[in-house]
């Protein structure tokens, strides 16, 4: 017993002692020189070769005032809760690259400001090329295509952006070909395709969709453009924020943004999309890399994603690289039957609709202005479309989902306030862009429509998405939307939409042997049963006080 | 047979089987059942870690084509010499630096917890004092009350005191006497005898002596097996890797950080999981022939 | 005069043999006392006073009231139904004293009576020794569509629903809980009792051995001498058990991966989902952990009673042996 205790008595001693010296501890890293800036980075699918590709060209630049850039091991954990504690703790760390930061937090979370001030030394400020000089524009005048609005709290912005992804869907083009069928490009080619797939499911055990319902994430890749696809982005923002365009709040009726049009169609769209009988196997309980692999595999065809799927999957999957693409998410088909179909001024049949619908689409995707569109498009179909259709068919295919959050900012402690501002506005050249886009094969923000970081097919499917000339950001989440409603409660998780709703009222149109048994009316009636259930509740919840209605 | 000091001694198996034979045969039923049931209840147990084993020697791409069921052409171990390169945290600490640091996390944790569970459970079982349904209560309210959304004040605090990346003083947040193990010993305090304490105590030894003489090695075996529950659950906890100690980092914060790379191959992760796991295991197996022989010291006989 | 009497008559509650004793117990106590004074009740104030808060944040009992609404109504903010939360809870406690009855004769088969019992101990606490985190990657594999127990399943002739049948054990609202409620149970019936291993292997066999010489048949040794003797052990890990009657949680959030898919909620879960959407969401939604810090409260209110019964029951079963 007493040497027992003895042992255990050394042993401690031992630990308690030895520790500072121990091998086993990691190491600070920091360089503490007024001309050198410490980053620490989050290790996630853009790798860690970025970094280091930046900061070589950021010193080359600043060779002659000595700037140095010291490049800590990155951290697969750094979320902002991490970044506040580090931050508050005294760390001398003077950037962070996470992935995104919340305005608010940054200012008045949990750890007080953590974020410095960066409206004037950088927002307003022109970012620095590889030769030193500055560009033409102001940083925030390069960025005014987003809509960044949601990332300023108190008219201050803290953060900037260091990479953007846009939405669409993830297609294995592979099956497409065996199959013989055509990539969609509006949402009734889109199932049509999938009924064709269908039709070998049983046998090849191959499905048109897949999803991750384990980490539930990712329908509003494709149903925000549903929704702004059908009566414009003014509806969506206003679905988002309960604030109108002119910015006064909807106030106590602001639980009639449940019944729009616009989200009926969507909601009919989405319930189809996620006919369970049409997708995988395991799509109710895998998680994103199971998802993603079977698309990458051919398991299945398609799958609502960002542009980031393809680098955090190439290296596991070296031998389909080039079966899979990316494509914007295809036009909601109701949109051409409310413009082009039998109650318009055109009159057409819902086949020709949807052609129209579709052709106009392709050729925006091509780059071709609506001027350029109109009369390809009057030829192939023997049509007369007005040329301000064809504008609004394009701009609405231009709006893509686009997930752009502040996710780099200054220490609110550093003491390099001014090198720090000055790697800001060098990563926002275009430049600096362009070399981060090629090392983390994604987008940046500041030259998203620049080369493509790659040659594979999926990055002809980005760029085909990005050379649309009407691309408009979707804002991807309702971080910065007003939510003060409550509106969590139609949102589960952050930025996912009613999908368990929908997931869990099986609706489909298809019996357990995967014969087809209703007609698509099964989507629409259930969509629209949702929709009055959502304004139902949501027009309780005003009036009883549970939500509180937008006010500013 | 073995002969010692002149003895005949049978060996072990013989003297079993002759016990065997004397039990009736109820008896013989009854146990024969409750041994196919551990026979059955280690199968199950075992079949996800023998499949585990089997994925994480498969390939990338034998693993994604065909599953878990199928067993492994390739005996793939490079995936596992890739858990040393792949499996690095913070850039510098590696497997065996993560391993010396959930040991030393663990064991002083163990000590300064159990020691402040001892000091409760011992004061409440045997004493009497204004205050001891309050303390009882305290230990009741603890185990009870969810506590939510405190983690930011907590860290602060923890900060304030200069506890964070000090291991020297963050064990004082470890030492918690009002926890699961102080329950589970006051339970077992209580049911020890006096006797022997209070003979003790009338030939004059002082309270301390009683404790560490008498009291303690009671229920040293009870104390070892919480320590080693205790041990266990603080060999997998990350949290405070994460939060309060990130420079000493450990095998269950780098497994959580390796799970969370999307880029991991899922093979070379279950090869992790197998290096996470064996540490343990083999821990387990030293400390349960420890504990059987601090069993036959105790006791009272007579 | 009356505050003196009081004092007085407390002061000879005591023996004077009990306060003699006192300089020793307040010593020994000082140290955990002051530790969960600082680390426990000052950091968690906060917490607490969240609870009564409204919606506003001004001071009030308005976070109760959203409270009792949720429970009246079925539905919360978050589209959850509470009482799903509470009854899953009660469920998987329920299952888990259930199987830990059962450990009280099985540790002392597996200690007193089996071959091969430490390599049985050794496999039962391997999970254990895993962690949960670990263990749930691993189980998830067996309980995919082409799984392990899902293969089991069907070829027993289960008649699986369809989206288990797609997506797994885990894939279907129908048989998610159910799978996970089986496992815990069966997990626990063999390897939960390391508590109960630990009391019985305290028991010197001299006693054993004492009453085998008296004539001490077998299956009165296990029921009239082995269990009395465990008896404060286990009555004390039950009535621990009862603590969390109403909060346990058998990792639902991490089976679900924190979305509360098909039906694996818990009120643990239900608690840190919260405490998710809080972080993630603006700080003007502050009221949220009003909420939260409420229901906990409640459960808590409702809980102590429970274990207040739930010990007096235990006392009654068998009175505490010593020996």
């Amino acid at each position: 017993m007493k040497k027992f205790l003895a042992l255990f008595l050394s042993v401690f001693m031992l630990i308690t002692v030895g520790l500072t010296t121990s091998g086993c501890a990691s190491k600070d890293g920091i360089i503490d020189d007024k001309n050198t800036l410490n980053i620490r980075i989050r290790k996630a699918g853009y790798g860690t070769t970025y970094i280091s590709a930046l900061a070589d060209q950021f010193e080359k630049t600043f060779e002659s005032q000595g700037y140095k850039v010291n490049i800590l091991p990155a951290q697969e954990d750094l979320v902002s809760d991490k970044v506040g504690r580090e931050i508050y703790s005294g760390s001398k760390i003077d950037l962070f690259f996470a992935d995104s930061f919340m305005p608010e937090f940054l200012e008045e979370g949990d750890y007080g400001i953590i974020g410095s001030d960066l409206t004037e030394s950088v927002w307003n400020k022109k970012a620095i090329k590889f030769d030193g000089t500055e560009e033409e524009q102001t940083i925030a005048e390069k960025l005014s295509v987003f809509d960044t609005q949601g990332w300023f709290y108190n008219s201050k912005i803290r953060g900037l952006p260091y990479a953007c992804s846009i939405g669409g869907l993830a297609v294995n083009t592979k099956v497409l070909e065996d199959y013989g069928l055509e990539t969609p490009r509006t949402t009734d080619e889109l199932f049509q395709c999938a009924e064709e797939i269908m039709k070998h499911a049983a046998e090849d055990e191959i499905y048109p969709f897949t999803y991750a319902f384990q980490d539930n994430l990712y329908i509003n890749r494709v149903a925000a453009p549903w929704i702004a696809q059908y009566n414009g982005i003014e509806e969506f923002n206003e679905f988002f924020s309960w604030s109108k365009a002119d910015g006064t709040a909807m106030g106590a009726d602001s639980y009639k943004v449940f019944g729009y049009e616009s989200v009926r169609k969507m909601l009919e769209v989405v319930y189809q999309f996620y006919d369970w009988r049409m997708m995988s196997f395991g799509s109710d309980s895998h998680d994103v890399s199971a998802a993603q692999g079977q698309i990458m595999k051919g398991e299945a065809v398609f799958y609502a994603v960002g542009d980031w799927m393809f680098q955090e999957e190439c290296a596991k999957y070296p031998q389909y690289l080039n079966d899979v693409t990316l494509i914007p998410a295809p036009m909601i088909s109701a949109l051409g039957e409310k413009m082009f179909g039998e109650g318009s001024s055109y009159g057409f049949n819902k086949e020709k609709a949807d052609d129209v619908l579709s052709l106009i689409s392709k050729y925006a995707m091509e780059g071709k202005l609506a001027a350029d569109i109109k009369p390809l498009v009057d030829e192939e179909l023997s049509v007369n479309v007005a040329l301000d259709d064809v504008v609004t068919v394009c701009e609405r295919r231009g709006m893509v989902s686009n997930s752009m959050n502040i996710g780099v900012i200054v220490n609110a402690n550093s003491e390099k306030q001014e090198l720090a501002a000055t790697f800001m506005r060098f990563i926002a050249s275009t430049e600096a862009g362009t070399l981060f886009a090629k090392e983390a094969k994604t987008q940046s923000p500041f030259s998203f429509k620049e080369e493509m970081p790659s040659t594979e097919p999926w990055f002809d499917g980005v760029e085909s998405i990005l050379s649309n000339p009407y691309y408009k950001q979707l804002r991807n989440s309702q971080n910065g939307f007003k939510a003060d409603c409550g509106i969590t409660s139609y949102f589960p998780t952050l930025n996912h939409i009613f999908v368990i709703d929908i997931n869990e009222d099986n609706v489909s149109k298809y019996d357990k042997d995967l014969k087809i048994i209703a007609s698509n009316d099964v989507y629409k009636t259930a969509a629209n049963a949702l929709c009055d259930k959502m304004m139902t509740d949501a027009k309780a919840k005003l009036d009883n006080g549970d939500w509180k209605p937008v006010t500013k | 047979m073995k002969e010692i000091n002149g003895v005949k001694i049978q060996s072990k198996f013989k003297r079993a089987l002759i016990k065997w034979k004397e039990k009736s045969l109820g008896v013989k039923i009854f146990l024969i059942t409750f041994f196919l049931f551990f026979l059955i209840e280690a199968i199950i147990q075992l079949i996800p870690f023998v499949l585990l084993l089997n994925d994480s020697l498969k390939s990338f791409s034998e693993y994604s084509e065909y599953g878990s069921l199928k067993l492994t052409t390739g005996f793939v171990w490079e995936n596992y010499s890739r858990v040393f390169s792949e499996f690095v945290v913070n850039g510098d600490v590696a497997y065996f630096g993560l391993l010396f640091n959930t040991l030393w996390q663990a064991i002083l944790f163990v000590i300064v917890n159990l020691a402040s569970s001892l000091m409760v459970s011992y004061s409440l079982a045997k004493f009497n004092f204004p205050g001891k349904g309050l303390l009882y209560g305290i230990m009741i309210f603890i185990q009870v009350i969810p506590i939510v959304g405190v983690g930011a004040a907590a860290y602060k605090l923890r900060y304030a005191l200069g506890m964070i990346n000090n291991p020297g003083l963050l064990w004082v947040c470890w030492a918690v006497g009002f926890d699961y193990s102080a329950f589970v010993m006051y339970g077992t305090f209580r049911g020890v005898s006096d006797s022997y304490a209070e003979s003790a105590e009338i030939d004059g030894a002082n309270e301390l002596t009683i404790f560490f003489k008498i009291m303690f090695p009671q229920i040293l075996p009870l104390a070892l097996a919480l320590s080693v529950d205790n041990f266990i659950a603080r060999w997998n906890d990350y949290t405070t890797a994460q939060i309060d100690l990130p420079n000493f980092p450990t095998l269950s914060y780098g497994m959580f950080l390796f799970s969370s790379n999307m880029t991991t191959e899922k093979t070379v992760y279950f090869a992790s999981l197998v290096m996470a796991a064996i540490p343990g295991i083999l821990l387990y197996a030293f400390f349960q022939n420890f504990i059987i022989k601090n069993v036959s010291v105790g006791g009272i006989k007579g | 005069m009356k505050q003196k009497g009081i004092s007085k008559r407390l002061f000879n509650k005591y023996s004077i043999r009990d306060r003699r004793k006192w300089p020793f117990v307040y010593c020994f106590v000082a140290f955990p006392v002051i530790q969960i004074a600082i680390f426990y009740f000052y950091v968690n104030l906060s917490s607490f006073a969240l609870a009564f808060t409204n919606s506003d944040g001004s001071a009030g009992l308005g976070s109760f009231e959203l409270v009792f609404k949720s429970f009246i109504t079925g539905e919360d903010k978050l589209g959850f139904n509470p009482w799903e939360m509470v009854y899953k809870s009660i469920t998987s406690w329920g299952l888990t004293q259930i199987a830990t009855l059962f450990t009280i004769l099985s540790c002392y088969v597996l200690t007193k009576h089996m071959i091969g019992s430490k390599l049985f101990r050794l496999i039962y606490y391997i999970p254990g020794i895993v962690g949960g985190v670990v263990l749930m990657s691993i189980m998830k594999e067996t309980y995919s569509h082409n799984g392990i127990w899902t293969s089991l399943v069907k070829s027993l002739g289960v008649n699986l629903p369809e989206r288990a049948l797609k997506s797994g054990l885990l894939g279907a609202k129908e048989t998610a809980f159910v799978t996970i409620m089986i496992q815990r149970f069966i997990y626990t019936l063999a390897g939960g009792g390391m508590i109960m291993a630990g009391a019985y292997m305290r028991i010197p066999n001299e006693i054993f051995e004492a009453a085998q010489i008296e004539g001490c048949g077998f299956f009165r040794e296990t029921f009239q001498i082995a269990l009395p003797l465990v008896w404060p052990t286990f009555s004390t890990l039950t009535l621990f058990s009862f603590c969390s009657i109403l909060t346990a949680d058998y990792g639902a959030y991490i089976w679900s991966n924190g979305t509360g898919r098909n039906g694996l909620v818990s009120v643990g879960f239900y608690l840190y989902r919260y405490q998710v959407t809080i972080t993630q969401t603006p700080v003007n939604n502050e009221y949220l952990y009003g909420y939260v810090s409420a229901f906990g409260m409640l459960i808590t209110a409702v809980t102590i009673p429970l274990v207040l019964l739930g010990r007096w029951i235990l006392s009654k079963v068998h009175e505490d042996v010593s020996y």
